[in-house]
């Protein structure tokens, strides 16, 4: 009962927070400070949204066009926020039991492992069914838009200079003009000082950066991909932060279900209130991140020796990090000496890890559930079914010639999800690949076929373009002296938790073992 | 003719499809029965290790089980079929599994590392044990799982064709199809190319013989050092297997590598894992390489946990401190137990990740850093 006082109070005050800070009138009203200074997720998407209509100009008739576009959208949120509602407390408990099987690294139960896997998947699912029929919707509207409209709304950045150039007041121009002026000269001083030293610009980097940023955007693309974004139209057009504004606009009254749509949105459900949904969201990533460096801890089996390096390594890293974050400007080391001396001290822990745990490390991709692989390597004397390819091959070796094409575009449809999308050439190209591997295949014998199989699946391995990115990426910043994968990986601020719990775990080993007395025991094989 | 009524009529058309029915169901039994026979003729052969009785059951001398079978009986390794008082094997030219697999899989750490072999396995095992991870193939007889049609020659030409010199008998025991082994490794010496069985080592001494006269190296699975969990867990007993690894090792010129899967709770007792490592020292020698594997649930004993990392780390270093030299870990990767050290200079000699070889230091047999011998076979 108090929970639901509570609540109802938090929705009021935000309500109230919110309707005062509405605009009524015209974008100049939004001030450029508003962005910045909003607390809350709520209110800065409601504020994001705004700036947005305003940016882009959207007219009465426009908005009366999107009216009905704008309420099914909302009905969608009203359904997704009910399914997260039921998805995201439980995936909160599966990973804390999945941790707790983590941290002993004696592997899963299967019904912990399988919860934990299924909400994830449902978790994931749901936010992208939701953002898919979003962008769907969003295609309608964006037809609606002029092409000068369609233009703005492409390069929109709530935090950019266009948005900023498109109706800040002639007074906040002249006081960003300001503001500039006196970053320049401050950095032009700054400039001075050093070169008067003897040291370098504070300001220039070394090297060349457009090759990361580059394999950034195509690693967006994937996994964008992987996981459909909602694009800037769905974004802030189509959530309940934007109906208010939205059915202003068109001069119409709010409909009960769009109403139903904002609330939801503003304090969440009776059920499920707001703050304790992103209450959940934040338990749910700290847990994420926990499980993941468990998972790399686990799969990378240090002995207590490199254990004890790699904390004070890992210290050393943490300690510089806090005194850049912490020291006044002036203070701070130059950027390039900061990087130089975190990739100083990566280079330190690399020499701990042996050959085998580098080249686990290089492969490794963050994960809830770690991969077969790094688990459970291939057991000696197992004679394991392969592959998902190897399954796959033997599978379509046996099926009829005209069902083959239909598997492989089904093969291929997978493939573009996971390791990102093919232009239509490269499709035809790796169906023409498929299809002729799989056809070699059906003409072999059986021996022939067991024996090449492996050499076969070699031949028709997708191209990882993800994990090749990133080993890129990952030489690439080593070129211009950033700190790359293993800081990320080994030297993050919660690691040295991690490898002090497992310090302590090896030390102490499995204890004593008491002898099992099988004579005591009913004959096991009966 | 006669009007017949809707009773009769019915009536007269069930039994019509009755004897339809009837006679299709039989032409398809006798159908498939000769096939199953003409596929059984093709390749089954009479085993070699058996004594006929004159009520016209017959004595397997396979192994130490000691089956004695009547017309019509399987043996325990579920292979071995007494018909019309002669014994054969039914594994012969039916393994369940083919495939090419690097040696390190057997396990093998000392006999030409990274070296891919022609894994065969047919299907039958003469133990029992409630944890293995081969069960489907193991624990069913060979003409109830699917199986190629490969003769011995056969096998040999078609890992010629790849390229492949070494022939492996892994996964399932060879025991089980020895007739069918000795035969492959028959033809690939004759082919001069090196054959590998893992075997659990529950052999009569004869047959042992018999397969080790064309066989380069074995490794043995020594699956506890317990009588009560040999009998319990495995259903047979630990003398007959320790006798096999004194027989290898003092009787035939096949290089010998010994593997234990660590069960927790039922064979990691530290004393155990110590007397099995002075055992090993003093029947098998030093240089014996021992390979401590960690256990998956898998099978009957699916409620066990993993093997923790401590406790393998625990039982390799008892099994070091006894004196053992080369001292393993499997089943987990990367871990430092699955490198190869000099054992007089502690240089790294082999490098590996599980079951891939990373980086191989050894130059004709040798440390590279103080020259000594690394014992194994090498080329």
């Amino acid at each position: 009962m108090n929970t639901q006082r509570l609540m109802w109070c938090a929705a009021l005050i935000e309500l109230c927070g919110i309707s005062l800070m509405v605009p009524h009138s015209h974008g100049a009203d939004v001030p450029a400070q508003f962005r910045t200074s909003m607390a809350g997720h709520a209110r800065r998407e409601k504020l994001q949204s705004i700036d947005f209509i305003l940016a882009i100009g959207l007219t009465k008739d426009q908005a009366l066009a999107a009216l009905p576009i704008c309420e099914q959208a909302c009905r969608l949120y009203v359904d997704g926020y009910a399914q997260l509602s039921k998805i995201i407390p439980e995936e909160v408990k599966a990973y804390r039991a999945f941790l707790q099987e983590d941290r002993l690294n004696n592997g899963f139960s299967p019904e912990i492992e399988s919860r934990a896997a299924l909400l994830h998947s449902q978790a994931i699912t749901t936010n992208d069914r939701m953002a898919a029929m979003l962008n769907d919707l969003a295609v309608d509207l964006w037809n609606q838009l002029s092409p000068e409209q369609q233009d703005f709304a492409a390069q929109y950045d709530p935090h950019g200079q266009a948005v900023f150039e498109k109706y800040a007041t002639p007074k906040e121009r002249r006081e960003a003009a300001e503001r500039n002026k006196d970053r320049e000269k401050s950095r032009a001083k700054a400039i001075r000082r050093a070169a008067q030293r003897g040291e370098r610009n504070p300001f220039e980097t070394r090297g060349d950066h457009s090759g990361m940023a580059q394999a950034q955007a195509e690693l967006n693309e994937i996994m964008k991909a992987r996981h459909p974004r909602r694009d800037r139209i769905a974004r802030y057009l189509l959530s309940p932060a934007a109906a208010e504004t939205i059915w202003k606009k068109a001069g119409v009254a709010l409909p009960a279900e769009v109403r139903k749509a904002v609330n939801v949105w503003r304090v969440g459900t009776h059920a499920y209130p707001l703050p304790q949904y992103e209450r959940d969201i934040r338990t749910k990533s700290g847990l994420s991140r926990e499980i993941n460096n468990w998972n790399l801890v686990n799969g990378m089996h240090f002995s207590c020796d490199q254990i004890k390096e790699l904390v004070t390594v890992a210290e050393k890293s943490r300690r510089l990090r806090i005194q850049q974050r912490s020291a006044k400007p002036k203070e701070r080391m130059h950027k390039d000496d900061y990087n130089a001396a975190q990739v100083q001290l990566e280079v330190r822990a690399e020499r701990i890890l042996r050959p085998g745990q580098t080249e686990v490390l290089a492969t490794y991709q963050p994960c809830l559930i770690p991969p077969k692989g790094l688990r459970d390597p291939v057991r000696v004397g197992q004679a394991n079914d392969g592959t998902h390819l190897e399954r796959w091959l033997t599978r379509a070796r046996s099926l009829d010639a005209t069902l083959v094409s239909g598997t492989v575009e089904q093969l291929i449809s997978a493939e573009t999800k996971h390791y990102g999308p093919l232009d239509t050439n490269d499709r035809e190209n790796r169906k023409v690949l498929l299809i002729d591997v799989v056809s070699r295949a059906a003409i072999m014998s059986e021996v022939e076929f067991a024996l090449q199989k492996e050499a076969l699946v070699d031949q028709i391995q997708p191209v990882d373009q993800h994990g090749k990115l990133i080993a890129e990426m990952d030489r690439m910043r080593r070129a211009v002296l950033q700190p790359g994968r293993l800081s990320q990986m080994l030297l993050n601020d919660d690691m040295v938790a991690v490898l002090k719990v497992r310090y302590k775990q090896l030390k102490q080993g499995t204890g004593k073992v008491r002898k099992r007395r099988f004579d005591d025991e009913p004959a096991l094989l009966d | 003719m006669e009007d017949c009524n809707r009773r009769e009529f019915l009536g007269c058309l069930g039994s019509c499809m009755g004897a339809f029915s009837v006679a299709s169901l039989g032409w398809f039994g006798c159908t498939r029965l000769w096939a199953n026979v003409e596929d059984e003729v093709k390749w089954t052969r009479e085993v070699d290790f058996y004594d006929r009785r004159d009520d016209g059951a017959v004595a397997c001398r396979v192994c130490p089980h000691r089956c004695i079978l009547n017309d019509g009986q399987t043996g325990i390794c579920r292979s071995r079929v007494n018909v019309g008082g002669k014994h054969y094997s039914r594994g012969y030219g039916r393994p369940c599994i083919v495939r090419v697999d690097p040696v390190e899989k057997i396990p093998m750490s000392h006999f030409l590392p990274g070296t891919d072999t022609m894994t065969i396995a047919c299907g039958g095992c003469n133990l029992r044990c409630l944890y293995c991870q081969n069960w489907e193939q193991s624990q069913r007889e060979p003409d109830r799982q699917k199986s190629f049609n490969l003769s011995p020659e056969a096998a040999v030409v078609e890992a010629r064709k790849r390229g492949v010199n070494v022939i492996a008998f892994n996964y399932t025991e060879p025991v089980a199809f020895l007739e069918y082994a000795t035969e492959v490794a028959w033809f690939a010496r004759r082919a001069e190319m090196r054959v590998i069985a893992a075997t659990a080592g529950y052999i009569e001494r004869d047959a042992l013989l018999s397969l080790t006269k064309y066989v380069d190296a074995i490794t043995v699975g020594l699956k506890g050092f317990d009588e009560g969990f040999y009998s319990a867990v495995c259903g047979v007993r630990l003398d007959k297997v320790l006798e096999t690894i004194a027989t290898i090792r003092k009787e035939t010129k096949c290089w010998l590598e010994l593997v234990n899967l660590v069960v927790p709770t039922y064979n990691d007792f530290p004393e155990d894992i110590r007397k099995m490592a002075g055992w090993i020292r003093r029947e098998a020698g030093v240089d014996t390489p021992l390979h401590f594997a960690r256990y998956v649930p898998m099978y009957r004993l699916d409620n066990l946990p993993r093997t923790p990392v401590t406790t393998l780390d625990a039982v390799c270093e008892i099994a070091r401190r006894v004196g053992l030299r080369y001292v393993y870990t499997s089943n987990i990767a990367p871990h430092d137990g699955n490198n190869s050290y000099c054992t007089k200079c502690g240089a790294s000699l082999i490098q590996r990740l599980g079951l891939k070889i990373i980086e191989n230091r050894i130059e004709n047999g040798r440390c590279p850093e103080c020259r000594i011998m690394i014992p194994g076979v090498w080329k």
